[in-house]
């Protein structure tokens, strides 16, 4: 499908309001503290809403363009905002549609409407992220400029042995700051294995602020894989909402290896019992690049696990930032929520900080996080070059020893090569 | 083949450990080091390898005719020299397999040799895991992650034969190992040992040296070696103790 002219969402944005010191949080923001966002992004910046109008020459050149191949089979391919049927490839089980929400008042998220519109009598509880949406606004501005996003429905009859790429094109066009929202519904007993990536078939560097929300029907099994590899210098803030219901489990994995500025929010509300999360990164960055993940997982009630593992490798200029957060409700027993952040320092001019939380109310809970900063260890490396493997090997043998951790926890073998890949360019 | 000249060495920190220490080893030879602790023992294998923590002050380190003491670890590794760690160092993430298979190759490629096939550094491992009577399953592991202390010591010794040097130096290779990992590790040491092929054996036992037959027994003490000979002084010194010199 090729967005039509005419149907140009109507946008009373005005653009001569300030959108930086309105939307864009400031240091002052404890969520932001060391991340400066109004450094990635310029002054004068002028945000629009994307219309997703492409015209078909355009369309065939990013369709044949050596910058990116699109892949052939199951591959849900987004440009600009708008969902390209002809270049897609949807498997069986899969519906996208359009969500039409007047009534979005821009502050919440789509998936409370979506959710109560599946099962009427459900009492849902997908407000547990409004503390979040009120301290950040860029949240709201993808909102605001994404007026009808899309909902990807995962159904029974979906066949787990297929991963799906999701693409987010942008050709930047409409302007610097490019926003872009979906979400994911899991039905329940559905095993998905999602890999979104965002592309950018510009000319110059852009922003790219997407959001996904995610619902896991109960007994469903969500696995997210995404991989950050811009060439293009291009920054992104990269924002999950995943409730989830009974039994269902997910398991996200994010691997950052390049672009200006990386965000990853992620957050997860483990609302029914025997809820199980997994949020692990990997990230290798070796020029300028700025990381910064932010975790938070709620556990809202009892018997629900969690599991953070984040392994990053910082040399060059790069700096860096994790914050994770475990919040366990009063009524939240027999939780168990782990985290740990490893942080390997390569470079003297790289720096990162690591800012753990426990937040805990309940007192029959078991909670842990750990967190290392340190350099490559001098005696590893000499045990390694006293048997034939030269300096430069051997750092490199133990970066990869480093980041096996996480990169072990993918699943699928086919995704798990691919990211080796990534990683290591073997 | 190596040759140690009057050799000062001190720490990073300017700690002077070895005092004009004098050893020479030919080829074929076996030479047995005992000494107390703190005497400087350890401290000479890591230097003979390369380790940058110490500095070389003064002497001459010898190699095959070759100066080595500006060499870097890996170069003295490519032309033939081994050091089986005291405390061998756990690598996560890392496993043995692999880790053997990357340093064989990357010895070739220092000697200007042709990488060897998959097919013959499977036949070498097989070869050398069954002298040393370790499962293959045991290669997978991450290199001495949650080895025991005699797995750690035996894989040492499987990689020692895998690399196949002209000198390799065991430093400390009996200390906590029961009697029949001892034997292991002796008879590995033995598989390896031909007219070629020379050992410094760091120990403070004489229990290694019924298995390994020593052709010199040397006392290090206080940086420097204080008395050579047959391997008579270490049954002397494990009946008197160091006293007796």
């Amino acid at each position: 499908m090729i967005g039509s002219k005419k149907n140009q969402p109507k946008f009373n944005f005005d653009k001569k309001s300030n959108f930086i010191s309105d939307f864009l949080p400031s240091i002052k923001n404890e969520d932001w503290r060391y991340t400066n966002l109004k450094k990635f992004i310029p002054e004068n910046t002028e945000v629009q809403p994307l219309t997703g109008y492409i015209e078909q020459e355009k369309l065939d050149k990013i369709i044949h363009s050596n910058k990116f191949k699109i892949p052939e089979k199951n591959c849900i391919f987004f440009l600009n905002g708008s969902l390209q049927e002809t270049v897609s490839d949807i498997p069986q089980g899969v519906l996208i549609k359009k969500i039409n929400d007047k009534t979005n008042n821009n502050r919440t998220l789509y998936m409370n409407k979506v959710a109560s519109e599946f099962s009427a009598d459900e009492k849902n509880s997908y407000t547990g992220f409004s503390s979040f949406l009120e301290k950040n606004k860029i949240i709201e501005l993808n909102t605001l400029l994404t007026s009808s996003p899309y909902i990807i429905h995962f159904d029974r009859t979906f066949d787990s042995k297929n991963n799906i790429k999701i693409i987010h094109g942008f050709t930047n066009e409409g302007g610097w700051f490019n926003q872009d929202r979906c979400l994911y519904f899991i039905e329940s007993g559905c095993e998905v294995y999602i890999q979104p990536e965002v592309v950018n078939f510009g000319k110059h560097d852009s922003v790219f602020n997407i959001v996904s929300e995610i619902i896991c029907k109960e007994e469903a099994n969500l696995n997210m894989y995404m991989g950050q590899n811009d060439p293009t210098n291009s920054s992104i803030i990269n924002t999950i909402f995943c409730a989830q219901e009974k039994n269902s489990e997910s398991n996200f994995n994010i691997f950052s290896v390049n672009g200006k500025l990386i965000r990853n929010n992620v957050l997860v509300n483990l609302m029914n019992e025997n809820c199980a999360s997994s949020i692990y990164g990997t990230s290798l960055l070796e020029n300028k690049e700025h990381l910064d993940n932010f975790i938070v997982i709620s556990h809202l009630v009892e018997n629900c696990k969690s599991n953070q593992l984040f392994k990053s490798v910082y040399g060059g200029e790069t700096t860096g930032s994790f914050c994770g957060k475990i919040y366990v409700e009063k009524n939240a027993q027999q939780t168990e929520a782990l985290q740990q952040n490893n942080n390997l320092m390569i470079s003297k001019k790289a720096s990162v900080n690591a800012k753990p939380q426990l937040e805990i109310f309940a007192d029959d809970v078991v909670c842990s996080h750990g967190c290392t900063i340190g350099a490559i260890d001098e005696k590893s490396l000499f045990y390694l070059r006293s048997r034939g493997v030269p300096e430069k090997e051997a750092i490199k043998l133990l970066i990869s020893g480093f980041l096996t951790d996480s990169i072990s926890m993918i699943k699928p073998e086919r995704i798990r090569d691919e990211v080796k890949k990534l990683f290591f360019k073997e | 083949m190596l040759k140690i000249k009057n050799l000062k060495v001190n720490t990073e920190t300017e700690i002077s450990i070895l005092k004009g220490l004098n050893l020479d080893v030919n080829e074929g030879e076996v030479h047995a080091i005992m000494g107390p602790n703190g005497s400087g023992k350890s401290t000479l294998a890591s230097v003979i390898s390369g380790d940058p923590k110490y500095v070389i002050k003064e002497g001459v380190l010898e190699f095959l005719g070759e100066d080595v003491s500006e060499m870097d670890p890996e170069e003295r590794a490519a032309i033939g020299l081994f050091l089986s760690f005291q405390y061998p160092v756990e690598i996560p993430g890392i496993s043995l397999n692999n880790f053997i298979k990357t340093a064989l190759n990357q010895k070739q490629k220092s000697l200007g040799l042709e990488p060897f096939s998959a097919k013959e550094i499977l036949a070498r491992i097989k070869e050398n895991a069954n002298a040393l009577k370790i499962n293959l399953d045991f290669i997978k592991r991450s290199v001495n992650v949650g080895f025991s202390g005699g797995e750690k010591k035996r894989a040492e010794i499987f990689q020692m034969l895998m690399l196949n040097p002209k000198l390799s130096i065991l430093d400390e290779t009996d200390s906590g190992l029961d009697i029949d990992a001892l034997k292991i590790v002796a008879s590995g040491v033995n598989k390896l040992r031909s007219e070629n092929n020379s050992f410094i054996i760091i120990t403070h036992y004489q229990r290694l040296l019924d298995y390994i037959k020593p052709d010199f027994v040397h006392v290090l003490s206080d940086g420097k070696i204080i008395k050579s000979g047959g391997p008579e002084i270490a049954k002397m010194l494990e009946e008197k103790g160091y006293d007796w010199i």
